[in-house]
């Protein structure tokens, strides 16, 4: 655990339809979460029908604001997947 | 050390040889011809700047648009004339009234006619793109930066110009191109810090609450416009919104509470279902003007740039030149107050415009807004600007919006980015349906206007759907 004050720490919850979807999206960003940046740690869980995505970021709450939107857009990617997949399934 | 491009290259050298002409012309009075806009009057500026400090007599004037009249009247004035962010789309006509020997046109839009034997620095001239990689005022930079000592101010400015002409639109909401050479010369200069911040509106000046609750440039639901939503929603977040009794602005947050306000807006705005994509138009890159007192509206360059935005819209560009050379007096405190009453008069009419029933009418390939009489004419531009930008990132449809003005209607164009880069041309369009109801239209690819009759709007949209039309059927073909 990083002991500077200068280190940034947020918490970002997603709530989705179901929790089986929750659990797709979930196990398909996790592997992402092993990726090693330097002054960066990320980690999510999964709870019933959400994902709690925790990060801790010692390079400016700037750069922890780009984490958060490619892990936002990451997720959107997988979840729009999912759904046409779906789609295509049960026309 | 800044590698230039070919195109690039040969740009900046074109600039070095009309600053050249202009030195060795020894012109004592010189007229300065700008476009009304916040670009137009930040060009002019670098121009005055640099005149002024050559001992050269000036007398600057703004236009909308350049017509025969205007023309005949510049024709009698017999002094050589500068154009300044407008010239390129009135070639022929420059060169029919006016004696070429005596005019130079910097301008950054899409060139229309013969420009031979005018002195004209033009980006599109030299494979470069006038949308995206310089402005009006970048281009005035580029040439006056080379006749004088110190250039910091004009660096600022033409950063300013860039800004309000929506160039920021590289990796983070930066400047790119040529505007990207005009930052590093800032920084070099230190005249130019480039940070990464919240870009909320008057992130240097207004409390923290105001400023979200005012960013009419990407829209918060609940958020934008509501004051009160916006102060509880910080209180809620653990935000001292005052200290000392003062509101405190963007710019005295510390990291932690950035970091605490961050997560509150994402967890919010994802809450809503809303993209990424509108996520992160709350972050970006900010240009701070090193030389100006901390807490200004002149230390941001967005801020900067609306407030020669409104005094241009509102028709006091005067004020705004004043203002961008330097006045901090009566003038700045007018200014401010013009300011104040254009935000009003755009948040009424975005409002308006959204909200009453029956002014959005959606087609396969357009979306189109009917301001007429519920948007000011004044702040159209603006007004359709923020619709677009607030549209989803994969909008693939062409936005109009119209206002009216006596008896003719305005009509902004906003062209998706995605549609441009495969050919879309919002000037063609725009051009192409005004001159089909005897309307002029003119502008740049991703964003043109025009003005038409007032009655002849049912046939003004059948020209738009026909050309958008044609060049979707064009693109599908490339």
């Amino acid at each position: 655990m990083w002991k500077s004050s200068s280190v940034c720490f947020v918490k970002l919850e997603k709530t989705f339809r179901d929790s089986s979807l929750a659990r797709i999206v979930y196990l398909s960003t996790k592997p992402d979460e092993s990726l090693k940046v330097k002054g960066l740690k990320a980690c999510s869980e999964l709870k019933d029908d959400k994902i709690v995505f925790k990060a801790a970021c010692r390079r400016g709450v700037m750069s922890l604001a780009y984490t958060l939107y490619e892990y936002l857009q990451h997720i959107m990617l997988i979840e729009n997947a999912v759904l046409t997949l779906e789609e295509a399934k049960c026309p | 050390m800044i590698c230039y491009s070919e195109a690039q290259g040969s740009f900046i050298s074109k600039a070095r040889e009309i600053a050249g002409r202009i030195h060795s012309s020894n012109w004592d009075d010189v007229l300065l011809v700008f476009h009304a806009d916040a670009d137009g009057t930040a060009a002019a500026a670098i121009a005055c700047l640099a005149l002024r400090s050559m001992g050269v007599s000036f007398c600057a004037k703004s236009v909308k648009q350049i017509d025969k009249t205007m023309l005949e009247k510049i024709a009698n004035y017999s002094k050589p004339v500068i154009f300044l962010d407008i010239g390129s789309g009135y070639l022929d006509e420059i060169k029919s009234m006016l004696d070429p020997s005596k005019v130079v046109i910097l301008d950054h839009h899409e060139p229309e006619g013969d420009s031979s034997n005018i002195l004209m620095l033009n980006p599109n001239e030299h494979g470069l793109n006038g949308g995206s990689d310089v402005s009006g005022s970048g281009v005035s930079y580029f040439v006056f930066k080379n006749l004088v000592d110190d250039y910091s101010r004009m660096s600022q400015l033409a950063v300013v110009g860039a800004l309000a002409d929506m160039q920021d639109t590289g990796p983070k909401r930066s400047l790119s191109g040529l505007n990207s050479i005009i930052v590093f010369e800032g920084e070099e200069s230190g005249s130019i810090m480039v940070e990464e911040d919240f870009v909320f509106f008057g992130r240097e000046t207004l409390p923290i609450h105001v400023s979200i609750a005012s960013s009419s440039n990407f829209i918060i639901p609940g958020l934008t416009g509501d004051e009160n939503v916006a102060l509880n929603f910080l209180t809620s977040l653990g935000i001292d919104v005052k200290k000392d009794d003062t509101w405190r602005t963007f710019y005295s947050l510390s990291e932690a509470e950035k970091t605490r306000l961050l997560t509150g807006l994402m967890q919010y705005m994802t809450d809503l279902g809303l993209s990424p994509d509108s996520v992160q138009n709350i972050f970006g890159t900010v240009y701070v003007f090193t030389s100006e007192p901390k807490g200004t509206v002149l230390r941001d360059g967005r801020e900067f740039s609306a407030l020669l935005n409104s005094c241009a819209r509102m028709g006091f560009s005067h004020i705004g030149l004043a203002v961008a050379m330097g006045e901090k007096g009566r003038l700045f405190e007018e200014a401010q107050k013009i300011s104040r009453e254009y935000r009003v008069l755009v948040s009424k009419s975005l409002s308006n415009v959204l909200s009453i029933p029956g002014a959005k009418i959606e087609s396969e390939k357009v979306l189109f807004y009917n301001g007429e009489g519920i948007v000011d004419p004044r702040v159209l531009s603006p007004v359709a600007s923020i619709i677009f930008s607030n549209l989803p990132k994969d909008f693939e449809k062409i936005l109009l919006v119209t206002a009216a003005e006596d008896d003719v209607l305005k009509v902004s164009i906003r062209v998706p980015k995605k549609l441009v880069q495969k050919g879309f041309n919002g000037k063609i369009l725009a051009s192409s349906a005004a001159r089909r109801v005897g309307g002029t239209g003119g502008g740049h690819d991703v964003a043109s206007g025009a003005v038409i009759p007032r009655r002849r709007l049912q046939g003004f949209m059948e020209a738009v759907e026909k050309n958008v039309e044609e060049q979707f059927r064009m693109l599908r073909q490339a």
